[in-house]
């Protein structure tokens, strides 16, 4: 006989953790693009004492800052 | 990056190489939350594809714009900043996931990125642990379309790949 499972609802925590992901993932390109670089910013003393060196990427003074672009 | 999309379609038009997509990490990016990087996977066709090294006239023709291999992420040239890898559209996946990329306006500059379910599709090829989870990212991904990507794992016979994937 199937036993019918019982799903708990998810907690206001973990919805709000899904519904943080979910709007990252909704940002515009260039915008993620930023946040990457912020990443590699953060990253590089993390990998300077691990002996590795990273660069991060440059971006142009309109594109560090700049505006939303439309994804077609 | 605006910068270097913007050679990228210096090459396009200069007829160095056919045609360009964004692949790999940066690809994903455009349809996942943001994942950490350090360089920019572009897979490109080629005019010739008899040609056993694909790479040299691209090579050839960014060293004579001022464009040389990047100091600390091997294999990739640095162009405007931003450490870019070539990878030639070496098999029937990669092709196809080439030509049925998606254009998009990056910051007032037209590039294209290869479309959610063939990234996914050519991770499984692939096979890394970081592909793993870059697929399970994808799946979630709005607007992925699970049938069209099992589509492209059976007609390009992964789909035993991935099956053995899921179980591990």
């Amino acid at each position: 006989m199937a036993v019918a499972v019982k799903m708990r609802p998810l907690s206001e925590r973990q919805y709000a953790k899904e519904t943080f992901r979910a709007s990252q993932a909704a940002l515009s390109y260039p915008e993620k693009v930023r946040q990457l670089v912020m990443l590699q910013e953060r990253l590089r003393p993390i990998y300077a004492a691990r002996g590795r060196i990273i660069v991060p990427w440059t971006l142009d003074r309109d594109e560090a800052g700049g505006t939303m672009s439309k994804q077609v | 990056m605006k910068k270097t999309l913007e050679v990228l379609n210096r090459l396009v038009r200069e007829k160095v190489i056919d045609d360009y997509a964004i692949g790999g990490a940066m690809g994903a990016m455009f349809y996942v939350e943001t994942v950490t990087t350090m360089d920019l996977d572009i897979f490109v066709l080629f005019p010739d594809d008899s040609d056993l090294a694909p790479l040299s006239p691209v090579y050839g023709k960014l060293k004579e714009w001022g464009y040389l291999p990047d100091e600390y992420e091997k294999e990739c040239i640095n162009i405007e900043g931003t450490p870019v890898q070539f990878l030639p559209a070496y098999d029937a996946l990669l092709q196809e996931a080439l030509v049925q990329a998606r254009s998009f306006d990056y910051e007032g500059v037209e590039t294209k990125v290869m479309l959610a379910e063939y990234l996914a599709a050519i991770c499984v090829k692939t096979g890394r642990l970081k592909d793993k989870l870059r697929v399970q990212m994808l799946q979630l991904s709005r607007g992925f379309s699970e049938s069209q990507f099992l589509g492209l794992l059976s007609t390009f016979n992964l789909k035993e790949r991935f099956d053995k994937w899921q179980l591990q």
